[in-house]
């Protein structure tokens, strides 16, 4: 855990820790079945039986936000994984190879660049149609060009070193080099745009579940439980409220964490001391130095 | 000649756009004449049918002559048909162009605005009380998502206080809930990304010197800082317009606006194939169109863009 170091047990990161435990533990923390409909207790006001009430078919608003919860960290999750995963893989490809490799995957990449993610993912929905796995793979289609473009920058600059030469002198293979030594130096900046990313996720996820293109019922999710409840936001604003709370912490808690682990000192352990000087600089907390205005 | 070459680099993006969106089409799982005879007749076509609509559409056709017949077409202003409606794509676009516009326009006004105010104020006095709230809003800002914050909006403003319609744009008090939900999000992203470059700004060598020779804090962020930031600016705006002209997707399906947004959305809810290939290609068009205005505009005001010089 070492490439974690850097990471302070800031407010943030605590929360952020906080909602991936809960939403892991929805099954057991939930205290009714999501799913169980009773219309004869719908749309209740919070009691003591139902602490944040019912919806409209009469199930437990409070169990349904736990499991939304692991419904999206686990869909955003898996989504910034792939993202991330191949993203890398080809900024690192098209950054070792470089020449007409390199050009022609950077163009894909700048082709991929321009478009929006929720343009993006809304697209490939319309050509894959609806779908659990067709959902995380246009949501990991839609995200992983900033990934490899990163990547990319960060293999010129490890390649410009003199360590990739002197494995290649000692007799490494390409991919040797690329999985073992630079893939790991790409680590750094992807970890913390991965960490902005899942909040804009997250966000395209319950903007799609919202319209209905994403996550299906029954499965709870924020976006998909908003839509349920606006039909009924004048008589109970909590059905649609709460939803949009937990969308909005869980989106800040990324934002905050994405910010913190840029400002802090980020340690990449396997990466030469030369290249860790270059990361310490990277993105440096510039607010905190230049906030020092002489007035 | 930098105009003209920065005209050709636009027409390659467009070209490479269309033919993305072409190859993305045709690799779409399942039969397209087959889709299309199910909406047609609502059954599996039979395969006279099939072999019609193949003709029709000349899916028979190598892929680089359709996708250079489309271009053609295209070019004329000839979008295709929708599948769902029959109606030329075109006609469709351009009936609902004009709601699109106003509501993103309107949107990025009211982000513009708000976020340079938010951005301005906090630079005036950094670190001050202000400037640490509006670190938060700008945070909260960029983190709710724009369709809860519509919804939330209509509760307060049209359900609790009555004070605005929830739907309706034939009135201008029917466009400033939409206009609010679209473009918060924003003015937190312009706020937030301003005031960064403002701080750096004010932490360069004109700045202290202008501080040094005794002007207020107030001139030297109005004459020196924001003017010096304002090309970045620029390209935040753009971008942001694209981003807006995207959510208004969702917008618009929560205010029953009748734009490109729902007629995009519909078209990829049940697979209309050259409507979301027409929406992507459109898309594309924007973008170059906005970054042609940045790009106008970053000349108009910086002389180091105008000369190319690389410091800029």
């Amino acid at each position: 855990m070492n490439r974690l170091r850097g990471i302070r047990p800031s407010m943030p990161v605590i929360a952020l820790i906080l909602i991936v435990v809960v939403a892991i533990g929805a099954g057991w923390l939930a205290p009714y079945d999501p799913l169980r409909v009773d219309p004869l207790s719908a749309l209740q006001p919070p009691s003591a039986k139902y602490l944040l009430g019912t919806d409209e078919l009469g199930r437990d608003v409070l169990s349904r936000l736990l499991v939304a919860a692991r419904t999206t960290v686990v869909a955003v999750g898996i989504v910034v994984m792939i993202g991330a995963l191949f993203g890398m893989l080809v900024g690192v490809i098209a950054g070792y190879f470089g020449g007409i490799i390199d050009e022609l995957l950077m163009r894909l990449v700048d082709g991929f660049l321009w478009i929006p993610t929720l343009l993006a993912s809304l697209t490939l929905l319309g050509i894959l149609g609806p779908g659990y796995v067709n959902l995380l793979l246009a949501m990991a289609v839609a995200t992983w060009a900033p990934y490899a473009r990163l990547s990319r920058g960060e293999v010129i600059i490890a390649r410009r070193q003199g360590y990739v030469e002197a494995l290649r002198v000692m007799g490494a293979s390409p991919w040797r080099i690329i999985f073992s030594h630079l893939v790991p130096a790409a680590r750094g900046p992807v970890v913390v745009y991965a960490s902005t990313d899942a909040g804009a996720l997250t966000i395209v996820l319950a903007t799609l579940s919202f319209l209905g293109l994403g996550v299906q019922p029954p499965t709870p999710e924020w976006g998909q439980m908003m839509t349920g409840a606006r039909p009924y936001m004048e008589e109970l604003p909590l059905l649609g409220i709460l939803p949009m709370l937990a969308i909005t912490a869980l989106v800040i808690a990324f934002n905050l964490v994405g910010e913190s682990i840029a400002n802090s000192h980020l340690r990449v352990s396997t990466v030469p001391s030369a290249f860790r000087v270059r990361l310490l600089g990277w993105r440096r907390p510039k607010e905190l130095e230049t906030e020092k205005v002489p007035v | 000649m930098p105009l003209l070459r920065r005209l050709l680099s636009s027409v390659g993006v467009l070209l490479f756009a269309s033919f993305l969106s072409f190859i993305l089409i045709k690799l779409a799982p399942g039969d397209l004449a087959q889709s299309i005879a199910q909406l047609r007749t609502g059954a599996v076509g039979s395969p006279k049918l099939l072999a019609q609509i193949r003709l029709e559409y000349g899916l028979n056709d190598p892929f680089i002559v359709q996708y250079g017949r489309w271009l053609i077409d295209a070019l004329q202003g000839n979008l295709g048909r929708s599948i769902q409606t029959n109606i030329p794509i075109a006609q469709d676009v351009s009936a609902r162009a004009g709601m699109t516009f106003a509501l993103a326009g309107g949107a990025l006004l009211f982000g513009a605005v708000t976020g340079i105010g938010l951005a301005l104020a906090g630079a005036l006095r950094p670190g001050g009380t202000l400037d640490r709230i509006l670190r938060y809003v700008g945070l909260f800002a960029v983190s709710i998502p724009g369709f809860a914050l519509a919804l939330i909006l209509i509760l307060l403003f049209a359900l609790k206080l009555r004070w605005l319609p929830v739907t309706g744009t034939g009135t201008l008090s029917g466009w400033i809930l939409p206009w609010i939900a679209l473009g918060l999000a924003s003015a937190g992203t312009i706020a937030r990304v301003l005031r960064s470059s403002l701080a750096d700004a004010m932490n360069q060598t004109f700045v202290t010197t202008a501080l040094s020779r005794g002007y207020t804090m107030r001139q030297v962020v109005f004459r020196e800082a924001f003017p010096s930031v304002l090309t970045g600016l620029f390209a935040v705006l753009g971008v942001q317009f694209g981003q807006l002209f995207i959510s208004t997707v969702v917008i618009e399906a929560i205010f029953g606006i009748t734009g490109l947004g729902q007629y995009f959305f519909h078209a990829a809810q049940f697979r209309d194939l050259p409507v979301v290939q027409s929406s992507l290609f459109l898309f594309a068009l924007v973008f170059v169109g906005q970054s042609l205005i940045v790009d106008f505009l970053q000349r108009l005001v910086d002389p180091r863009v105008r000369r190319g010089s690389s410091t800029a």
